[in-house]
């Protein structure tokens, strides 16, 4: 178990124009926490990754790992990664095709010299956990994706590191697999306390297996907070939009009306707001309900008219594409209600509970006073 | 603790860095010694030796014969050799096998061929020449049709050999196509042919530039059929100028090493050049790609096409050569009758040749041992070796020179680097040995390299996050994952090294042989019968390493070069 210390970690890669894959990054990451950092391909998750591992030296910045000293760039410290009480797990998880699943899955105790582990039965223990125990003399060209995924989760776990790093581990996997092997890990992570940190571009991925998530964006951590914080209160436009808060309205004060870009009067806007003359409101197309031009606007919600463009048969409601303007958004009928009257060309009522939508400044930031979590943003 | 930890780090890095230096001045010696040896000796007393050599008039017509040789045998090698690979995607799954045939002349030696070429070919005595007058229109001549000892039968079986080349090259750029390219060409109209010229032959042009120079350089080095065929007419060509330069009285140094100048400046251009083309080889680190296979039809047009070049231009020259090995003595009309084994019987009789054959195995066997062991190094350097940028880009233009670097040059080089005090190496095995090792340098970088390359960072790095530092992962992963190119990677050196000649000619002694070199003996002597026999013996050998290389590196070990 380690606590795992990071501070104002930076890497740049050459090139024209050079690329910062890691911008003055700082983290503490608490001891048998399990961090996932999140965010889209290229804003340098696995960089941060292999900055922790070893596997790649940055510019600048300190890291300890349960107490140990493995990176002060300004004192040309750099532990390799053989001297890190670490484990690791490859999205294209790097099982050595020479070797059988045993010799793989031990690999780490001959490795460190940990004949404790080999005598007292780690491996066994470790590949019952994740369920390959009966494959152990197999080579890893004789199993399934899911069973090399295992196996090489078995090789992460198995020196019982005080850090586990992975970098998108479940992405090689089909759907259902990567349900199964992702409710394993949790159920091993609660019961083996190691310290973990997740790399993944996958949202409900983050959600499900984080105690804490940190989204990064170009190289920096935008949000650092529990899964539901993340997903209830994003702190930033960027963040809203990658936890699914993909539907945007950009909105202006005029004559005392809050008013789309073409004039439209948004109706319901929490007074709390406290903003200046713009904003920005985000909400997820499910929270987002069409429906009749005429049809009364609920307490707390914020509503709009827009005209249907089409109307798609979900199963117990309807997707929906209205225009407001110029901008397209997704919404959808209520629950069922089908096609809830809709028709293409006609006029319809736009409208999301306030308390499910975030409201951001211009520049991408929280407003204060946002119905959720507003005392807390008014600090 | 951070302190002590600092210090070691410190140590530990200049430790390394200073190995490393040793290392690059050790290969700097076997490189860069000989050449400057040479240049030295070319430019003594005011460059008396650049005045031997290029005052004289036959020069021009020497320099006028290169040039043709090389430029005429690259054109013949880029025509068949693309032929062949485009050929060589064609064949039905049955016949995959008929891949290998085109790379043969690579693995047979060319004292080999050359020789068995001449057994055909000769004027009067050759087979085929004697089977051609029987027709009508030839019956009256005494000699011919054809000569092999003329400028467009060397340019021919030059081509031929560089075709091997060349064929490999394009066969890997074609894997590198995507075959949706050209079926996208194919439903769009084309025709076969149309796809092969229009898309095709454009994709190809970066692997036909590189290919041609290859051949190109090759060409402008190849010493052994103009040596065997040219010396009759007194078609000379830079290499044999140098060679001759250096045995004929009265010998003179110094305007060998000066007739090698411009072989040697063109060499360290295309070597310079393509390092500059090529940059930073760690950026070229792959975790593992697809390759795609152009899937052209089965033809049985193209079968039949390799299956025809194979045997005109490589089994034709080992028949002659059978022939000829169990006859008492070449005639245009060989008795079946009178053949035997004494001609095996005569070069196992004869302690020089048999010397000569142990010669061989044991100098090569221990080349290829050290040449492993430095290719690993280098090839691992290279790719981690990022803290020292300048001692590797050293080590990577000296293993690369001995490729761009002609064999003559080398051999010249070596005997004068090496035959005064205090490198008095000259008579001993070692300096085979050594000129041996500089001469595969390039070949063991580049498989071992190439090989590191393919197997991707992901298995290296899962094992250092396992705990293991550099020396177990290599010993545990790298090593038994490069099993197959480390094998290939000998047996192709095994099989380059025991017909090397062009070298071994110039810095053997007469009690020092290889086969290669007594076989050339037995060539001025008139001792043909002999001749064949070795011949096929060199073959035999290099087909036990071609054996090997196909156990131990796979069935494409061939093309991995
Ligand atoms: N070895 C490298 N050389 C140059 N640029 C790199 C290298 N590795 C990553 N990058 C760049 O750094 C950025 C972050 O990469 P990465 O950490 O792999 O992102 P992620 O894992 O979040 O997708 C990307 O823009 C990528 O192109
Ligand atoms: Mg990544």
């Amino acid at each position: 178990m380690a606590e795992v210390r990071i501070e104002g970690l930076h890497k740049e890669f050459r090139g024209k124009p050079p690329t910062v894959a890691a911008n003055n990054l700082s983290l503490t990451i608490g001891d048998g926490e399990f961090l996932v950092l999140l965010g889209p391909s290229g804003c340098g998750k696995t960089t941060t990754l292999r900055c922790l591992a070893g596997l790649e030296s940055p510019d600048r910045g300190r890291i300890t790992i349960g107490g140990t000293l493995a990176l002060d760039a300004g004192r040309g410290v750099d532990l390799p990664p053989e001297k890190r009480d670490i484990g690791m797990v490859f999205q294209s998880y790097a099982l050595w095709p020479h070797m059988t699943v045993r010799r793989n899955v031990e690999y780490p105790l001959r490795a460190r010299k940990l004949t404790r582990g080999l005598q007292e039965g780690w491996v066994e223990d470790t590949t019952k956990l994740v369920e390959v125990d009966g494959l152990l003399d197999r080579y890893p060209g004789q199993l399934s994706g899911g069973q090399q995924q295992r196996v090489a989760l078995a090789r992460g776990l198995v020196a019982r590191p005080g850090l586990v790093l992975f970098d998108e581990p479940l992405s090689n996997l089909d759907a259902r697999l990567r349900d199964q092997v992702r409710s394993q890990l949790h159920q091993l992570h609660s019961r083996l306390h190691f310290t973990a940190v997740f790399v993944t571009h996958d949202q409900t991925e983050a959600l499900s297996l984080a105690d804490r998530i940190a989204i990064m964006n170009k190289g920096a951590i935008e949000q650092l907070d529990t899964a539901q914080r993340v997903f209830e209160e994003p702190a930033t436009e960027y963040v809203a939009g990658f936890m699914g808060m993909t539907e945007r309205l950009p909105m202006e004060r005029r004559d005392g009306h809050w008013c789309l870009e073409d004039g439209t009067v948004v109706q319901g806007v929490p007074e709390s707001l406290r903003a200046g003359s713009s904003i920005v409101a985000r909400v997820r197309p499910q929270d987002t309900y069409v429906e009749p031009q005429g049809t009364a606007l609920p307490g707390g919600s914020a509503g709009f008219v827009a005209e249907v463009e089409d109307v798609a048969f979900a199963g117990r409601f309807s997707d929906v594409v209205v225009r407001v303007g110029a901008r397209r958004l997704q919404g959808r009928t209520l629950p069922g209600s089908g096609q809830g009257g809709l028709e293409p060309g006609r006029a319809a009522c736009v409208r999301f509970a306030a308390d499910r939508a975030a409201f951001y400044a211009p520049d991408g930031q929280r407003l204060a006073g946002n119905p959720v979590g507003g005392a807390r943003d008014g600090r | 603790m951070a302190a002590d930890l600092l210090r070691n780090k410190a140590t530990g890095f200049a430790m390394k860095r200073i190995a490393l230096a040793g290392f690059v001045a050790l290969l700097g010696v076997l490189v860069l010694l000989p050449l400057v040896r040479i240049q030295g000796l070319a430019f003594a007393n005011g460059g008396q030796g650049y005045l031997d050599a290029f005052g004289r008039a036959a020069i021009w017509t020497t320099i006028r014969n290169t040039v043709a040789l090389a430029v005429g045998s690259t054109i013949v090698a880029l025509v068949f050799g693309t032929l062949l690979a485009w050929w060589a995607t064609q064949l039905s799954p049955r016949l995959q096998w008929l891949r290998v045939l085109p790379v043969l002349p690579i693995v047979i030696p060319a004292v080999a061929s050359v020789s068995g070429w001449a057994f055909l070919l000769s004027p009067r005595p050759g087979y085929i020449n004697a089977l051609l007058r029987n027709l009508p229109w030839w019956s009256d001549l005494r000699f011919g049709p054809a000569d092999i000892y003329s400028l467009f039968w060397i340019v021919a079986i030059t081509g031929f050999a560089l075709s091997a080349f060349v064929y490999l090259f394009v066969s890997s750029g074609l894997k590198n196509i995507n075959s949706e390219l050209l079926e996208a060409a194919r439903t769009s109209g084309a025709s076969a042919f149309g796809v092969f010229f229009q898309i095709t032959l454009p994709l190809l042009r970066p692997v036909l530039v590189y290919g041609g120079g290859v051949a190109l350089l090759l060409g402008l080095g190849q010493f052994t059929a103009p040596l065997l065929l040219g010396t009759n007419q007194g078609i000379t060509v830079l290499t044999t100028d140098m060679y001759f330069a250096t045995q004929n009285e009265p010998v003179n140094h110094a305007a060998a090493a000066a007739i090698g100048s411009p072989l040697l400046i063109f060499g360290l251009i295309m070597v310079f050049g393509q390092k500059i083309m090529l940059g930073d080889q760690a950026r070229y680190i792959t975790h593992g790609g697809r390759a795609f296979r152009p899937a052209g039809k089965p033809s049985g047009l193209a079968a039949a096409g390799i299956f025809t070049y194979f045997v005109v231009t490589t089994l034709a020259p080992l028949v002659s050569l059978g022939i000829l090995s169990l006859s008492p003595f070449w005639s245009a009309n060989p008795k079946w009758s009178a053949m035997s084994l004494d001609n095996f019987r005569v070069v196992f009789g004869e302690s020089v040749i048999v010397g000569a054959i142990w010669n061989s195995v044991t100098t090569s066997l221990l080349a290829v041992a050290i040449a492993l062991v430095i290719g690993f190094i280098v090839s691992v350097v290279t790719l981690r070796g990022r803290r020292y940028p300048v001692l590797r880009m050293l080590m990577d233009v000296i293993v690369a020179l001995p490729l761009g670097v002609p064999a003559v040059i080398f051999g010249v080089g070596f005997l004068l680097a090496y035959s005064t005090q205090p490198l008095m190496l000259y008579g001993s095995r070692w300096l085979i040995v050594i000129v041996y090792v500089t001469l595969m340098l390039p070949f063991t970088t580049r498989m071992q390299l190439s090989g590191m390359m393919q197997l991707g960072t992901a298995y290296i790095e899962a094992s250092r996050v396992c705990g293991a530092n550099y020396l177990k992962t290599d010993l545990w992963v790298t090593l038994p994952l490069m099993r197959s190119t480390l094998g290939g990677a000998a047996a192709l050196m095994f099989v380059l090294l025991t017909h090397e000649f062009t070298a071994s000619v110039l810095i053997r002694t007469p009690r020092n042989q290889v086969m290669g070199t007594v076989l050339f003996d037995y060539w001025g002597n008139g001792g043909y019968p002999v001749v064949a026999a070795i011949a096929l013996i060199m073959t035999g050998v290099t087909a036990i390493g071609v054996i090997m290389a196909m156990l131990l590196g796979g069935r494409d070990a061939l093309s991995r070069m």
